[in-house]
Protein backbone atom coordinates (compact mmCIF):
# COMPACT_ATOMS: atom_id res chain seq x y z
CA UNK A 1 0.00 0.00 0.00
CA UNK A 2 1.42 3.45 -0.82
CA UNK A 3 0.71 6.80 -0.15
CA UNK A 4 -0.94 7.40 -3.25
CA UNK A 5 -3.43 4.29 -3.48
CA UNK A 6 -4.60 5.29 0.33
CA UNK A 7 -5.21 8.56 -1.43
CA UNK A 8 -7.45 7.13 -3.65
CA UNK A 9 -8.83 5.16 -1.53
CA UNK A 10 -9.68 7.83 1.09
CA UNK A 11 -10.88 10.36 -2.12
CA UNK A 12 -13.08 7.57 -3.63
CA UNK A 13 -14.86 5.70 0.10
CA UNK A 14 -14.05 8.44 2.54
CA UNK A 15 -12.26 8.01 5.89
CA UNK A 16 -14.53 4.92 7.30
CA UNK A 17 -12.36 1.38 6.75
CA UNK A 18 -15.06 -0.23 6.92
CA UNK A 19 -16.34 1.07 3.08
CA UNK A 20 -12.75 0.16 1.82
CA UNK A 21 -12.54 -2.78 -0.39
CA UNK A 22 -11.70 -5.75 1.64
CA UNK A 23 -8.68 -6.51 -0.13
CA UNK A 24 -7.20 -3.52 0.92
CA UNK A 25 -7.95 -2.61 4.24
CA UNK A 26 -5.93 -4.33 6.09
CA UNK A 27 -2.66 -2.80 4.17
CA UNK A 28 -4.16 0.48 4.30
CA UNK A 29 -4.56 0.13 8.03
CA UNK A 30 -1.09 -0.81 8.65
CA UNK A 31 0.52 2.19 6.94
CA UNK A 32 -2.07 4.78 8.24
CA UNK A 33 -0.68 3.47 11.77
CA UNK A 34 3.30 3.84 10.74
CA UNK A 35 2.89 7.00 9.09
CA UNK A 36 1.92 10.52 10.09
CA UNK A 37 1.42 11.89 6.34
CA UNK A 38 -1.51 8.67 5.88
CA UNK A 39 -2.80 9.70 9.24
CA UNK A 40 -3.35 13.46 7.84
CA UNK A 41 -4.75 12.09 5.03
CA UNK A 42 -7.56 10.25 7.21
CA UNK A 43 -8.27 13.13 9.41
CA UNK A 44 -9.04 15.65 6.21
CA UNK A 45 -11.55 12.71 4.71
CA UNK A 46 -13.52 12.48 8.20
CA UNK A 47 -14.89 16.07 7.70
CA UNK A 48 -16.61 15.14 4.33
CA UNK A 49 -18.02 11.65 6.17
CA UNK A 50 -19.57 13.37 9.14
CA UNK A 51 -20.72 15.79 6.96
CA UNK A 52 -22.35 13.39 5.01
CA UNK A 53 -23.46 11.59 7.92
CA UNK A 54 -25.50 14.45 9.19
CA UNK A 55 -28.08 13.94 6.86
CA UNK A 56 -31.25 12.62 9.26
CA UNK A 57 -32.93 9.51 8.03
CA UNK A 58 -36.70 10.16 7.12
CA UNK A 59 -38.96 7.39 8.32
CA UNK A 60 -41.24 5.52 6.02
CA UNK A 61 -44.48 6.32 5.80
CA UNK A 62 -47.04 3.61 7.18
CA UNK A 63 -49.28 4.33 4.56
CA UNK A 64 -46.37 3.56 1.74
CA UNK A 65 -46.21 0.22 3.65
CA UNK A 66 -49.53 -0.82 3.89
CA UNK A 67 -50.04 0.19 -0.22
CA UNK A 68 -47.17 -2.49 -0.19
CA UNK A 69 -48.23 -5.11 1.60
CA UNK A 70 -51.60 -5.04 0.17
CA UNK A 71 -50.06 -5.53 -3.47
CA UNK A 72 -48.39 -8.29 -1.92
CA UNK A 73 -51.78 -9.68 -0.24
CA UNK A 74 -53.22 -9.62 -3.96
CA UNK A 75 -50.43 -10.77 -6.22
CA UNK A 76 -48.96 -13.56 -4.41
CA UNK A 77 -51.07 -17.38 -4.04
CA UNK A 78 -50.66 -19.74 -2.23
CA UNK A 79 -48.33 -22.26 -4.63
CA UNK A 80 -50.23 -25.54 -5.62
CA UNK A 81 -49.72 -28.76 -4.37
CA UNK A 82 -47.82 -30.93 -6.66
CA UNK A 83 -50.04 -33.65 -8.39
CA UNK A 84 -48.64 -37.66 -7.71
CA UNK A 85 -49.42 -39.21 -10.72
CA UNK A 86 -49.99 -43.00 -9.73
CA UNK A 87 -49.25 -45.96 -12.27
CA UNK A 88 -52.54 -48.22 -13.18
CA UNK A 89 -55.69 -48.35 -10.74
CA UNK A 90 -53.89 -46.30 -8.33
CA UNK A 91 -54.05 -43.45 -10.33
CA UNK A 92 -57.78 -44.04 -11.30
CA UNK A 93 -58.01 -44.07 -7.58
CA UNK A 94 -56.14 -40.72 -6.61
CA UNK A 95 -58.26 -38.87 -9.69
CA UNK A 96 -61.87 -39.99 -7.58
CA UNK A 97 -60.16 -39.77 -3.99
CA UNK A 98 -57.02 -37.12 -3.98
CA UNK A 99 -56.19 -38.28 -0.19
CA UNK A 100 -55.31 -40.91 1.51
CA UNK A 101 -57.15 -43.93 0.07
CA UNK A 102 -57.82 -45.41 3.84
CA UNK A 103 -60.19 -43.15 4.30
CA UNK A 104 -63.02 -43.85 1.50
CA UNK A 105 -62.42 -47.48 2.06
CA UNK A 106 -62.82 -47.55 5.59
CA UNK A 107 -66.21 -45.51 4.77
CA UNK A 108 -66.98 -48.29 2.88
CA UNK A 109 -66.64 -50.73 5.09
CA UNK A 110 -68.47 -49.25 7.27
CA UNK A 111 -71.25 -48.49 5.61
CA UNK A 112 -71.62 -51.82 4.57
CA UNK A 113 -71.51 -53.39 8.19
CA UNK A 114 -74.13 -51.11 9.14
CA UNK A 115 -76.50 -51.73 6.40
CA UNK A 116 -76.03 -55.42 7.33
CA UNK A 117 -76.42 -55.16 10.83
CA UNK A 118 -79.61 -52.24 10.55
CA UNK A 119 -81.02 -54.76 7.89
CA UNK A 120 -81.13 -57.65 10.69
CA UNK A 121 -82.32 -55.43 12.87
CA UNK A 122 -84.79 -54.47 10.80
CA UNK A 123 -86.48 -57.40 9.92
CA UNK A 124 -87.21 -58.52 13.28
CA UNK A 125 -88.67 -55.28 14.40
CA UNK A 126 -90.79 -55.12 11.12
CA UNK A 127 -92.53 -58.71 11.98
CA UNK A 128 -92.75 -57.57 15.44
CA UNK A 129 -94.78 -54.61 14.49
CA UNK A 130 -96.62 -56.62 12.23
CA UNK A 131 -97.40 -59.49 15.08
CA UNK A 132 -98.06 -56.47 17.67
CA UNK A 133 -100.53 -54.50 15.28
CA UNK A 134 -102.41 -57.83 14.37
CA UNK A 135 -102.72 -58.70 17.59
CA UNK A 136 -104.74 -55.41 18.87
CA UNK A 137 -106.63 -55.20 15.21
CA UNK A 138 -108.37 -58.72 16.54
CA UNK A 139 -107.60 -59.39 20.07
CA UNK A 140 -106.09 -62.60 21.80
CA UNK A 141 -109.07 -64.76 21.57
CA UNK A 142 -110.40 -63.50 18.09
CA UNK A 143 -107.22 -64.75 16.62
CA UNK A 144 -108.41 -68.80 16.50
CA UNK A 145 -111.41 -67.54 15.01
CA UNK A 146 -110.50 -66.59 11.68
CA UNK A 147 -110.34 -69.47 9.31
CA UNK A 148 -107.90 -69.09 6.46
CA UNK A 149 -109.73 -71.68 4.45
CA UNK A 150 -112.55 -69.87 4.38
CA UNK A 151 -111.20 -66.73 2.01
CA UNK A 152 -112.01 -67.09 -1.41
CA UNK A 153 -110.27 -64.91 -3.57
CA UNK A 154 -113.10 -64.45 -6.35
CA UNK A 155 -114.71 -62.29 -4.16
CA UNK A 156 -112.18 -59.99 -4.14
CA UNK A 157 -113.38 -58.66 -7.57
CA UNK B 1 -19.43 -15.31 -2.68
CA UNK B 2 -20.92 -15.43 1.08
CA UNK B 3 -24.17 -16.77 1.26
CA UNK B 4 -27.72 -14.78 0.53
CA UNK B 5 -29.26 -13.39 3.75
CA UNK B 6 -32.47 -12.84 1.48
CA UNK B 7 -32.81 -16.47 -0.40
CA UNK B 8 -34.82 -18.13 2.07
CA UNK B 9 -36.96 -14.96 2.38
CA UNK B 10 -37.26 -14.97 -1.47
CA UNK B 11 -37.48 -18.53 -1.76
CA UNK B 12 -40.75 -18.49 1.13
CA UNK B 13 -42.26 -15.52 -1.25
CA UNK B 14 -42.49 -17.02 -4.08
CA UNK B 15 -44.49 -19.91 -2.41
CA UNK B 16 -46.81 -17.16 -1.56
CA UNK B 17 -46.00 -16.66 2.46
CA UNK B 18 -47.49 -13.44 3.37
CA UNK B 19 -45.51 -13.51 6.12
CA UNK B 20 -42.30 -13.95 4.77
CA UNK B 21 -43.12 -10.97 2.22
CA UNK B 22 -43.86 -8.74 5.77
CA UNK B 23 -40.29 -9.47 6.73
CA UNK B 24 -38.89 -8.78 3.54
CA UNK B 25 -40.69 -5.33 3.25
CA UNK B 26 -39.70 -4.14 6.96
CA UNK B 27 -35.70 -5.21 6.03
CA UNK B 28 -35.73 -3.57 2.71
CA UNK B 29 -37.90 -0.74 2.20
CA UNK B 30 -36.37 2.16 4.64
CA UNK B 31 -33.21 1.26 2.36
CA UNK B 32 -35.52 1.31 -0.83
CA UNK B 33 -37.18 4.54 -0.02
CA UNK B 34 -34.11 6.39 0.96
CA UNK B 35 -31.98 5.30 -1.89
CA UNK B 36 -34.88 6.84 -4.12
CA UNK B 37 -35.16 10.04 -1.88
CA UNK B 38 -31.12 10.57 -2.20
CA UNK B 39 -31.51 10.02 -6.09
CA UNK B 40 -34.96 11.95 -6.90
CA UNK B 41 -35.02 14.62 -4.19
CA UNK B 42 -38.94 14.60 -3.97
CA UNK B 43 -40.50 12.48 -1.19
CA UNK B 44 -44.15 11.28 -3.34
CA UNK B 45 -41.77 10.17 -6.46
CA UNK B 46 -39.24 7.92 -3.83
CA UNK B 47 -42.19 6.15 -2.83
CA UNK B 48 -43.71 5.20 -5.98
CA UNK B 49 -40.11 4.09 -6.67
CA UNK B 50 -40.30 1.92 -3.55
CA UNK B 51 -44.22 0.83 -4.57
CA UNK B 52 -42.73 -0.18 -7.67
CA UNK B 53 -39.98 -2.46 -6.76
CA UNK B 54 -41.49 -4.38 -4.36
CA UNK B 55 -44.00 -4.92 -7.30
CA UNK B 56 -41.73 -6.14 -9.37
CA UNK B 57 -40.12 -8.25 -6.52
CA UNK B 58 -43.62 -9.69 -5.91
CA UNK B 59 -44.26 -10.58 -9.22
CA UNK B 60 -40.21 -12.24 -9.95
CA UNK B 61 -39.77 -13.63 -6.58
CA UNK B 62 -40.45 -17.16 -8.14
CA UNK B 63 -37.73 -16.81 -10.89
CA UNK B 64 -35.25 -15.59 -8.54
CA UNK B 65 -31.97 -17.31 -9.38
CA UNK B 66 -29.56 -17.13 -5.91
CA UNK B 67 -25.83 -16.99 -6.93
CA UNK B 68 -25.14 -14.58 -9.71
CA UNK B 69 -25.97 -11.29 -7.39
CA UNK B 70 -27.60 -10.87 -3.99
CA UNK B 71 -31.01 -10.50 -3.79
CA UNK B 72 -30.36 -6.56 -2.07
CA UNK B 73 -28.23 -6.02 -5.07
CA UNK B 74 -30.53 -6.77 -7.65
CA UNK B 75 -33.12 -4.71 -5.41
CA UNK B 76 -30.67 -2.05 -5.49
CA UNK B 77 -30.54 -1.85 -9.57
CA UNK B 78 -34.11 -1.72 -9.80
CA UNK B 79 -34.42 1.39 -7.67
CA UNK B 80 -31.36 2.94 -9.69
CA UNK B 81 -32.65 2.18 -12.89
CA UNK B 82 -36.32 3.40 -11.98
CA UNK B 83 -34.87 6.51 -10.81
CA UNK B 84 -32.26 7.49 -13.69
CA UNK B 85 -35.85 6.69 -15.96
CA UNK B 86 -37.80 9.25 -13.54
CA UNK B 87 -34.56 11.84 -14.07
CA UNK B 88 -34.64 11.67 -17.76
CA UNK B 89 -38.29 12.08 -18.16
CA UNK B 90 -37.65 15.03 -15.99
CA UNK B 91 -34.85 16.22 -18.33
CA UNK B 92 -37.43 15.53 -21.10
CA UNK B 93 -40.45 17.60 -19.76
CA UNK B 94 -38.91 19.76 -17.50
CA UNK B 95 -41.93 21.27 -16.69
CA UNK B 96 -43.90 18.59 -15.88
CA UNK B 97 -42.06 17.70 -12.89
CA UNK B 98 -40.22 19.80 -10.92
CA UNK B 99 -37.93 18.40 -8.25
CA UNK B 100 -38.30 19.28 -4.75
CA UNK B 101 -34.61 20.86 -4.42
CA UNK B 102 -32.92 23.94 -5.60
CA UNK B 103 -31.28 23.41 -9.01
CA UNK B 104 -28.77 25.78 -8.22
CA UNK B 105 -26.32 25.87 -5.33
CA UNK B 106 -26.91 29.27 -3.59
CA UNK B 107 -23.16 31.19 -1.92
CA UNK B 108 -22.21 29.95 0.61
CA UNK B 109 -23.07 32.97 3.32
CA UNK B 110 -26.86 32.72 1.80
CA UNK B 111 -26.97 28.85 2.18
CA UNK B 112 -25.29 29.36 5.76
CA UNK B 113 -28.41 32.16 6.71
CA UNK B 114 -31.26 30.21 4.99
CA UNK B 115 -30.48 26.35 5.83
CA UNK B 116 -28.59 24.55 8.53
CA UNK B 117 -25.75 22.66 7.87
CA UNK B 118 -27.71 19.40 7.11
CA UNK B 119 -29.98 20.77 4.46
CA UNK B 120 -26.71 22.47 3.05
CA UNK B 121 -24.95 19.08 2.40
CA UNK B 122 -28.40 17.64 1.33
CA UNK B 123 -28.45 20.34 -1.61
CA UNK B 124 -24.78 19.36 -2.51
CA UNK B 125 -25.45 16.09 -2.88
CA UNK B 126 -28.49 16.84 -4.93
CA UNK B 127 -26.34 18.97 -7.35
CA UNK B 128 -24.23 16.19 -8.16
CA UNK B 129 -24.49 14.29 -11.70
CA UNK B 130 -27.12 11.23 -10.88
CA UNK B 131 -24.39 8.75 -11.79
CA UNK B 132 -22.19 10.35 -8.95
CA UNK B 133 -24.89 11.05 -6.83
CA UNK B 134 -25.68 7.13 -7.27
CA UNK B 135 -22.34 6.08 -6.33
CA UNK B 136 -22.03 7.72 -3.01
CA UNK B 137 -25.84 7.23 -2.36
CA UNK B 138 -25.17 3.37 -2.56
CA UNK B 139 -21.41 3.63 -0.68
CA UNK B 140 -22.34 5.79 1.76
CA UNK B 141 -26.09 6.01 2.86
CA UNK B 142 -26.72 2.50 1.54
CA UNK B 143 -23.16 1.20 3.14
CA UNK B 144 -22.93 -1.55 0.17
CA UNK B 145 -19.47 -2.93 -0.12
CA UNK B 146 -17.75 -1.41 -3.63
CA UNK B 147 -18.66 -4.57 -5.54
CA UNK B 148 -22.14 -4.81 -4.64
CA UNK B 149 -22.21 -1.24 -5.62
CA UNK B 150 -20.62 -1.80 -8.60
CA UNK B 151 -23.20 -4.51 -9.64
CA UNK B 152 -26.28 -2.52 -8.44
CA UNK B 153 -24.91 0.53 -10.80
CA UNK B 154 -24.05 -1.80 -13.92
CA UNK B 155 -20.38 -0.92 -13.98
CA UNK B 156 -17.16 -1.52 -12.91
CA UNK B 157 -15.28 -1.32 -9.78
CA UNK B 158 -12.65 0.84 -11.10
CA UNK B 159 -15.52 3.16 -12.72
CA UNK B 160 -17.31 3.63 -9.02
CA UNK B 161 -14.09 4.41 -7.47
CA UNK B 162 -13.67 7.31 -10.44
CA UNK B 163 -17.63 8.18 -9.94
CA UNK B 164 -17.24 8.10 -5.93
CA UNK B 165 -13.81 9.81 -5.96
CA UNK B 166 -15.46 13.23 -8.55
CA UNK B 167 -18.66 12.68 -6.53
CA UNK B 168 -16.76 13.31 -3.40
CA UNK B 169 -14.05 15.82 -4.55
CA UNK B 170 -17.21 18.33 -5.70
CA UNK B 171 -19.19 17.87 -2.76
CA UNK B 172 -15.92 19.80 -1.07
CA UNK B 173 -16.14 22.34 -3.28
CA UNK B 174 -19.69 22.31 -2.97
CA UNK B 175 -19.31 22.40 1.37
CA UNK B 176 -15.77 24.41 1.24
CA UNK B 177 -17.37 27.51 2.74
CA UNK B 178 -20.21 26.31 4.62
CA UNK B 179 -18.38 23.82 6.97
CA UNK B 180 -16.77 25.00 9.90
CA UNK B 181 -14.12 22.76 9.49
CA UNK B 182 -13.71 22.74 5.93
CA UNK B 183 -14.00 19.21 4.47
CA UNK B 184 -11.70 19.84 1.72
CA UNK B 185 -8.76 20.44 4.49
CA UNK B 186 -7.82 24.03 3.85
Amino acid sequence: MTLDRLTELLDAYGAASARWPAAERADALALIEKSPEAQALVAEATALDDALSGIPAVPVSPALRARILLDAERLLRPAPQPVVHAPGWRNWIAQIWPGPVWQPATAFALSIALGGVMGLWGVDAAVATVDDDLIALIGDDGLSAIDLDAFDPAEEG
Amino acid sequence: MASDPDSELVAAVARGDHRAARHLVDRHLPRMVAVARRLLGNEAEAEDVAQEVFLRVWKHAAAWQPGAAKFETWMHRVAVNLCYDRLRRRREAPLEVAPEQVSEAPGADQMLEAEDRAAAVSRALADLPERQRAAITLCHFQEMTNIDAAAALEISVEALESLLARGRRALKQSLAGLDPRKPDGE
